[in-house]
């Protein structure tokens, strides 16, 4: 018999060593699917967050402004929700290593699967009423900590920088508009010289306006319907369900 | 004994005939630790890494699906036992993004006369293994040594076939290319 028969044999014999009954590996694949399934919850619960925070500002729209424009939308993004969300995604990821149901699949394949899968459904979240309605409910029961989330200011007004405004205009002059914004705060615009005249919104209208603050105004430097971009229908229809309407 | 097979060894531990742990411990000793050798040069630390091997095993029977391969099943945990003692060493990087299983090229399975191509390639490869990166050396020593089959590896590695056959092919590259080299020197 070999020292490593013998010494295995032996701890057996004495109860060193022994075996984990069943239905520990049970609980713990159950608390292991419990667990990835809450953390998939949340994880999409805040993918959708950032997409209902980024489209309620505009800024989903900043890609159709170039190349600046998607500059300004990557520095945009709600980088504590962003972190949160890869923090999340990490953590799925090792709950789904450790308790693997299923054929274990490299890491990059895992992640890659994860992320898309987040990406899918938080833009399915959006579809529906629920940020929204927890917008509405926060901010009427005076919950500061949820309704600040929803209406934290994005670098919307840094100096110099581009960025985006989108809201209803609610009144226009010869050389400005003022845009209500999804915060129900107020913003008066500046048309600059590239903006023709006739190209002023009107009254009423859903906009979404490209441009920065200089000296303490916003100077628009494109406006364009929020109604006439590509998919606009689609994104209007989206916008309405998120806020509930 | 000699005719049941692994699985149905397991069932009886399972149910309580300990003893019969002893003739798995037979039957993948030699094997174990021939295998581990490839990677780890030190006696001692091979000695353990098998009993260790065996503990996780015993301790971990009840969670075995009898319906899977028991062989990949243990050579998989001797694979995880071999790189964590690898990783705590300090000496071998295991990377996250493995770019044989993301983008794994067409392969085609051994054609050639596999006995001839064993023979030759076992002989050469005893004098380079220790030049390539594991991820080569684990398939090379899986395949050509342990003589497992590309499902088996693909459950003991945990990645898809196609990539056993890409590590494969490479690291027979990367053997060729070694050994062209010392034939220049």
């Amino acid at each position: 018999m070999t020292d490593i028969k013998t010494n295995i044999l032996q701890f057996v014999e004495k109860n060193k060593i022994s075996m984990i009954p069943r239905w520990k590996f049970a609980l713990y694949s159950l608390l292991g699917i419990t667990l990835t399934v809450f953390a998939f919850v949340v994880l999409t619960f805040f993918g959708s967050m950032i997409i209902f925070v980024l489209s309620k500002h505009g800024f989903l729209y900043l890609p159709l402004f170039g190349l600046g424009g998607i500059m300004h939308g990557i520095r945009a993004v709600p980088f504590v929700l962003f972190i949160l969300t890869v923090i999340l995604i990490v953590i799925v990821e090792i709950l789904v290593r450790n308790y693997a149901f299923s054929f274990r699949k490299p890491v990059i394949t895992t992640l890659l699967t994860l992320t898309l899968s987040a990406i899918v459904f938080s833009s399915l979240l959006t579809l529906t009423p629920m940020h929204g309605e927890i917008r509405r409910l926060a901010r009427e029961n005076h919950i500061d900590f949820i309704s600040n989330e929803y209406d934290r200011p994005l670098p919307l007004k840094e100096k110099g920088r581009m960025t985006v405004l989108r809201g209803m205009i609610v009144s226009t002059t010869t050389n400005d508009v003022t845009i209500k914004l999804f915060d129900d705060t107020t913003e008066v615009v500046y048309a600059s010289t590239s903006i023709k005249d006739n190209d002023l919104p009107d009254k009423g209208e859903d906009v979404v306006i490209y441009g920065s603050m200089i000296d303490d105004k916003f100077e628009a430097v494109r406006i364009r319907d929020a109604n006439n971009f590509p998919f606009a229908e689609y994104m209007e229809r989206r916008h309405e369900r998120m806020m509930g309407r | 004994m000699d005719t049941q097979s692994d699985e149905q060894i397991v069932l009886r531990i399972r149910g309580g005939d300990t003893e019969l742990f002893g003739v798995l411990i037979d039957k993948y000793e030699a094997k174990l630790t021939r295998y581990i050798k490839r990677f780890l040069q030190n006696e001692d630390d091979v000695t353990d890494i098998v009993q260790n091997v065996f503990i996780k095993v015993f301790v971990n029977l009840q969670s075995f699906d009898v319906d899977r391969s028991f062989n990949s099943w243990i050579y998989r945990i001797a694979h995880n036992e071999t790189v964590t003692y690898l990783k705590k060493r300090g000496n071998e990087k295991v990377s996250f993004l493995d770019f044989d299983t993301v983008f794994p090229h067409p392969f085609a399975k051994e054609t050639a006369d596999k006995g001839t191509l064993d023979k030759e390639l076992k002989e050469l490869m005893s004098s380079s293994l220790s030049l390539i990166p594991l991820k080569y050396k684990e398939v090379l020593v899986l395949y050509y040594y342990e003589e497992l089959s590309y499902q088996e590896i693909a459950d003991v590695l945990h990645i898809p076939i196609a990539t056993v056959g890409v590590r494969l092919r490479r690291a027979r590259e990367q053997l060729e290319k070694y050994i062209k080299k010392e034939d220049h020197i």
